[in-house]
């Protein structure tokens, strides 16, 4: 069972949240070339170890926010932890 | 071109006799265990169900046999030996199921082939249907079976309840009002499955070289000409990758990005009850899948924990989520204990279905995207992969199974859930 940090709520568990996938970046402008909307469509951001993600703490408090997690490890750490 | 007998011998029932008179002094390893030579026509990445399978095709079906297989670890040790081994054929789309079905009917004929006892035990799979609207998707996707000359049954309530009188059949939210089977479906024995294709490649003088990771390709001007290993650099004409959850991984040390996140999908075995449950049933209402082994435990599965993950262990939520599925089908099971449960990584392509192509590396190329799948497709995998290895083009079944259909915008996307890698 994951321990996720709600920014509002503090340390719930896991089966508060729904997962939102790894945080992509950002949208493309209009003119973007097909390959590269399609890779931004459909590429996902797929490391081994720590993956910037998105969080919704659906059966609590409804915040969305980001943490970083370890993909092997599943440490959980806050994105400006390391100085982002 | 096989040279039967050259280490382990031919397998039958009289050798087994023959075996037992004489203190079974006369088994001999079923595969060598030699070092890597200087270079290969072909060099397999992964030492699995699908690699050793394309191994074994390349051998015995295209005369192409200056083949190596490297594997990380020991063979077998990866997702072919972590599943729930079921095979079928049950797909709706032109895409998948003449592939599928291609690979159903090699089922049917492995254990000659490979001469190995893979326990191929075709005791059919039922999808059960819980509303009407159920019953339009089953009959539809029964008749899209049967044009591609698989069968397809569907079954009324009645029938369900003559086969399996165990299930829950009226419960409020999720009466169970048909089913659709698929009598040539059913189990085998993972493992077997491996060691079967590993000792027939061998016997052909594929070289099966475990504890041999690889740790990089070497590229030039666009094209591969072999693999770095743990045991130096390997040459190849042609390189194959088949590593399924570590697809990523792998593709990354060739530059290359996949349509595919890696996530984690446990699986459960209970402890070993008389028999009970004839064949695979699946819930339909929920995500739940049971079979029980020829030892007797129930093996039974679910969806993954959704959330990507390269960890080899699952989370308890989806544990109680996938128990809760089964508890609702088949409330009978409340008393079996559970015995063990492992977490496999899938390589979770973004429609669900796999991927079998060339990459833009010239002679490397790439299987995966078997997201939780890849078991019953390991003899068509193997077949197509060898196909396309051999000649350079798509096998007929899998002219759809490419990498740029996202591009073109024809995804195979069977669950009609969109480009969502963790909804498949």
């Amino acid at each position: 069972m994951l321990s996720l940090p709600c920014p509002f709520c503090g340390q719930r568990d896991e089966t508060e949240f729904l997962n939102a996938g790894p945080a992509k970046p950002a949208r493309p402008n209009a003119d973007v070339t097909d390959s590269k909307w399609v890779e931004w469509l459909t590429v996902p951001v797929n490391t081994i170890g720590y993956v910037e993600e998105k969080w919704w703490h659906a059966k609590g408090c409804g915040k969305w926010f980001t943490i970083k997690r370890h993909t092997v490890t599943h440490e959980i750490k806050m994105p400006d932890e390391d100085g982002r | 071109m096989r040279v039967t007998g050259k280490n382990s011998g031919r397998y039958s029932g009289l050798r087994v006799i023959k075996e037992a008179l004489t203190g079974h002094r006369g088994w001999k390893p079923a595969w060598r265990d030699p070092e890597p030579q200087k270079e290969y026509d072909i060099i397999i990445v992964g030492g699995g169900g699908h690699g050793l399978a394309t191994a074994h095709y390349l051998a015995s079906k295209f005369n192409i046999t200056s083949v190596a297989v490297i594997e990380k670890g020991w063979i077998g040790g990866g997702n072919v030996g972590r599943n729930t081994t079921i095979i079928r054929s049950n797909y709706l789309l032109d895409g998948n199921e003449p592939f599928y079905e291609f690979s159903l009917k090699l089922w049917e004929g492995l254990e000659q082939d490979v001469n190995y006892n893979a326990m191929v035990s075709q005791r059919g799979i039922l999808n059960l249907i819980h509303t009407d609207g159920q019953r339009d998707a089953y009959r539809r996707r029964g008749n899209a079976m049967l044009l591609n000359g698989a069968d397809a049954e569907l079954l009324s309530a009645e029938q369900v309840r003559a086969e399996c009188p165990f299930l829950n059949f009226d419960n409020n939210r999720f009466p169970i009002k048909g089913g659709l089977a698929q009598r040539r479906g059913g189990t085998v024995r993972h493992d077997a499955v491996a060691w079967g294709y590993a000792r027939s490649a061998d016997s052909f003088g594929v070289d099966i070289i475990q504890n041999c990771e690889a740790t990089g390709f070497r590229i030039k001007n666009g094209k591969c000409s072999g693999v770095e290993t743990s045991k130096g650099f390997i040459g190849a004409k042609k390189v194959g990758v088949a590593v399924a959850g570590n697809s990523g991984k792998v593709m990354s040390m060739a530059g290359m990005r996949l349509p595919i996140e890696s996530h984690v999908l446990q699986a459960f075995v209970s402890e070993g009850l008389k028999p009970i449950i004839p064949g695979v049933v699946t819930f339909g209402a929920g995500h739940f899948y049971v079979s029980q082994s020829d030892k007797g435990g129930l093996v039974f599965g679910g969806d993954i924990d959704g959330y990507n993950s390269y960890a080899q262990r699952g989370n308890l939520p989806v544990v109680e989520d996938v128990c809760e599925g089964g508890m609702a089908l088949m409330p009978m099971i409340g008393r079996a204990r559970l015995l063990r449960m492992w977490g496999g990584i899938m390589d979770m392509s973004m429609d669900g279905s796999p991927i079998i192509d060339k990459t833009g590396i010239e002679g490397l190329y790439f299987n995966g995207g078997w997201c939780y799948g890849g078991f019953k497709a390991t003899p068509g995998s193997g077949w197509v992969f060898a196909h396309l290895l051999a000649n350079d083009e798509p096998h007929q079944t899998a002219t759809e199974l490419r990498f740029d259909r996202f591009q073109r915008g024809y995804m195979i996307d069977e669950k009609g859930s969109g480009a969502q890698p963790n909804l498949h």
